[in-house]
C-alpha cells in the first residue's frame, strides 16, 4: 500500500476535503502549498518516516481486529488468529498478556 | 521644514515630537499614534485574546476567570512598558540637554510655541551620521556615545547626574531594559496567546488534587496583596510562588509519564481499548499542560508586577526548556496521538512547540548586565 501525501493549508479546499495526493505529487494542485504525508484515514500530518497511519487510526485498526476476535471465536481460535495473522508481533503481544 | 525626532529602541521605534513652548518647561514630547504612521504591530490579532501589549491596561478580571493569570501578566507587561517608556522619554531629554548640538538646537528655539523642531541643515547631518549610544553600568551610571561616520562610537560622555537625578538608577536600567525588548516581548506575548486559547477552553470545570497546589498558590497570591504589613506581605507571597512552582513541577511529572507511557505504547496490553487508553491520556495531557500554563503565567505574572524583570524572565525560560523537553522532542507523535489535531503547522501541539527560541532570547538579554538603549535622529519630512 503506497503512502498518500496532503494539503496542509487549512483555507485550501484539498485540505477541507481530506483529499488524497498520490506520493510522487510535490505541490497542492488546488493552492500550490507543499504537501506532507498525511494519515490515509483521517488526514493528520506524519513525519517522512511513517507508516501509512498515524498512531491513533493504526490503535483503531487494531482494536476493530482485537474485536473481530472476541466476537467470531473462542480463546484458541483467537490465539491461532493472531499469530497467523501478525506474526512476530502478534507473539510478543502474546507473551505479555501471560 | 518639521523635524521629527525618533527615539529607536530594540526593534520598534516610538516616535516624539519635540515641541518647544515658552511655559517654563523647555520642552515636551508629544508622542505620535504609531498607526497613524501606518506602523502597526505585526503581531496578527486574535481573537478573545488577553495578552496583547498595544490595548490599554484592562480592568482586573474575577479570580475565577481562567484568564485571571494571563491578565495579570498582561497588565503588568503593559504597565511595566509603560512606566519604561516615561523613564525612557526623561533619559531622552536629559540627553538632548547635555548634547551641545541639541543645545543649540534648543537656544534657537526659546520663542517659538508649539512648534516642531527645525534643525539647522549641517547640525541635522551631523545628527543623522552618527547614532547615539546610551549605556549603562552595572551601578547605573550612564554614558552616552556618539557613533561618527565611520560607524566607531567614540569616548563616553558621562550624563551628568543632575539632570537624572529625579530617577532611581536600577529603575532606569530596568527600564532601558524592557524599552530595547519591547520587540521580543512583542513576539513572545503573541506566542503565548497561541496557547493560551487552547489551554484556556481545558481548564473550564476542571477540579482534582493535582492541581490543589495551584490553587492554594493562587489564592496565597490573592491574601497577599491586601496584607498591610510588609514583611507579611512578602512571606506570603513567597509561599505563593512556591506552592505554583511545586505545582508546576508535579504537573510536569505526571504530564512526562503520560508521554512515556504513550511512547512505549503501553496502552496495547488492553485489547480492543487502544484508542481509548490513548484517548484517556491525551486527556490527562491536555490538563497537566493547561495547568502548567497556567501556574507559569501566574508566577510570571507576580514577578512582573513585583518589578522583578530578571525572575519573570527566568520563569519564562524554565517555561521555555519544560516545552523544548516534552512537546518539541515528541511533537511528532503527540499530533497523532491527539484526535483533535491535524497536525498542521497552526495545529495546538505545532504551535506549543514554536515558544522556544524566542523566550530563551529574552531571558539570555534581560540578564546581560550591558544595558544599551540606541537613541537615532531620523529625518523625516512631514506635509
Ligand atoms: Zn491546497
Ligand atoms: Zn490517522
Amino acid at each position: 500500500m503506497k503512502k498518500v501525501r496532503g494539503c496542509m493549508n487549512e483555507k485550501c479546499v484539498a485540505n477541507q476535503k481530506k483529499t488524497p495526493y498520490k506520493e510522487e505529487d510535490e505541490y497542492c494542485s488546488k493552492c500550490g502549498h507543499k504537501l506532507y504525508y498525511v494519515c490515509k484515514k483521517c488526514y493528520t500530518q506524519l513525519p517522512d518516516d511513517s507508516g501509512n497511519f498515524c498512531v491513533r487510526c493504526y490503535a483503531e485498526k487494531e482494536d476493530q481486529k482485537d474485536r473481530i476476535i472476541k466476537t467470531t471465536g473462542g480463546v484458541l481460535t483467537a490465539v491461532g488468529f493472531v499469530v497467523v495473522n501478525r506474526g512476530k508481533k502478534g507473539i510478543n503481544t502474546l507473551s505479555k498478556i501471560k | 521644514m518639521k523635524r521629527v525626532m525618533t527615539v529607536v529602541s530594540g526593534t520598534t521605534s516610538m516616535k516624539h515630537e519635540l515641541i518647544v513652548e515658552p511655559n517654563g518647561k523647555k520642552y515636551r514630547y508629544k508622542k505620535v499614534n504609531a498607526k497613524e504612521n501606518g506602523n502597526v504591530s505585526n503581531i496578527a490579532k486574535i481573537k478573545n485574546s488577553y495578552m496583547d501589549l498595544t490595548s490599554p491596561i484592562t480592568d482586573e478580571i474575577s479570580t475565577y476567570n481562567p484568564a485571571y493569570p494571563t491578565v495579570l501578566l498582561s497588565n503588568g507587561l503593559k504597565t511595566r512598558l509603560a512606566e519604561s517608556q516615561i523613564v525612557a522619554e526623561k533619559v531622552y531629554c536629559a540627553l538632548a540637554s547635555e548634547m551641545p548640538m541639541l543645545t543649540q538646537m534648543q537656544q534657537s528655539l526659546k520663542k517659538g510655541v508649539k512648534y516642531v523642531v527645525d534643525i539647522s541643515e549641517s547640525t541635522s547631518r551631523a545628527i543623522e551620521e552618527g547614532k547615539i549610544k546610551l549605556t549603562t553600568d552595572k551601578s547605573g551610571r550612564m554614558y552616552a556615545q556618539i557613533r561618527d561616520s565611520n560607524g566607531q562610537f567614540g569616548s563616553q560622555l558621562p550624563i551628568i547626574e543632575e539632570s537624572l537625578a529625579h530617577l532611581d538608577p536600577v529603575q532606569m536600567a530596568n527600564s532601558l531594559q524592557i524599552q530595547a525588548l519591547r520587540g521580543q516581548l512583542d513576539v513572545i506575548t503573541g506566542q503565548i496567546n497561541l496557547i493560551d486559547q487552547s489551554v484556556r477552553a481545558v481548564l473550564q470545570g476542571q477540579q482534582s488534587d493535582r492541581i490543589g497546589l495551584y490553587h492554594s498558590g493562587l489564592s496565597l497570591y490573592l491574601e497577599s496583596r491586601v496584607i498591610v504589613s510588609n514583611n507579611l506581605k512578602s512571606t506570603i507571597t513567597a509561599q505563593s510562588l512556591s506552592a505554583l512552582s511545586e505545582s508546576t513541577f508535579q504537573l510536569a511529572a505526571v504530564m512526562e509519564s503520560d508521554i512515556e507511557y504513550l511512547l512505549n505504547g503501553e496502552y496495547k496490553i488492553a485489547k480492543g481499548k487502544n484508542v481509548e487508553l490513548i484517548d484517556e491520556r491525551m486527556q490527562k495531557i491536555y490538563h497537566s499542560f493547561a495547568f502548567i500554563h497556567q501556574a507559569t503565567m501566574l508566577r510570571a505574572g507576580i514577578y512582573c508586577n513585583l518589578g522583578e524583570l530578571s525572575a519573570m524572565s527566568t520563569v519564562l525560560d524554565e517555561y521555555s526548556r519544560f516545552i523544548d523537553n516534552t512537546v518539541v522532542n515528541n511533537v511528532d507523535l503527540l499530533v497523532q496521538w491527539d484526535k483533535t489535531d491535524s497536525g498542521s503547522e497552526e495545529g495546538v501541539w505545532k504551535s506549543r512547540a514554536k515558544l522556544k527560541l524566542e523566550m530563551s532570547d529574552l531571558a539570555k538579554q534581560l540578564n546581560d548586565p550591558d544595558k544599551t538603549l540606541f537613541l537615532g535622529i531620523l529625518k523625516e519630512d512631514m506635509k
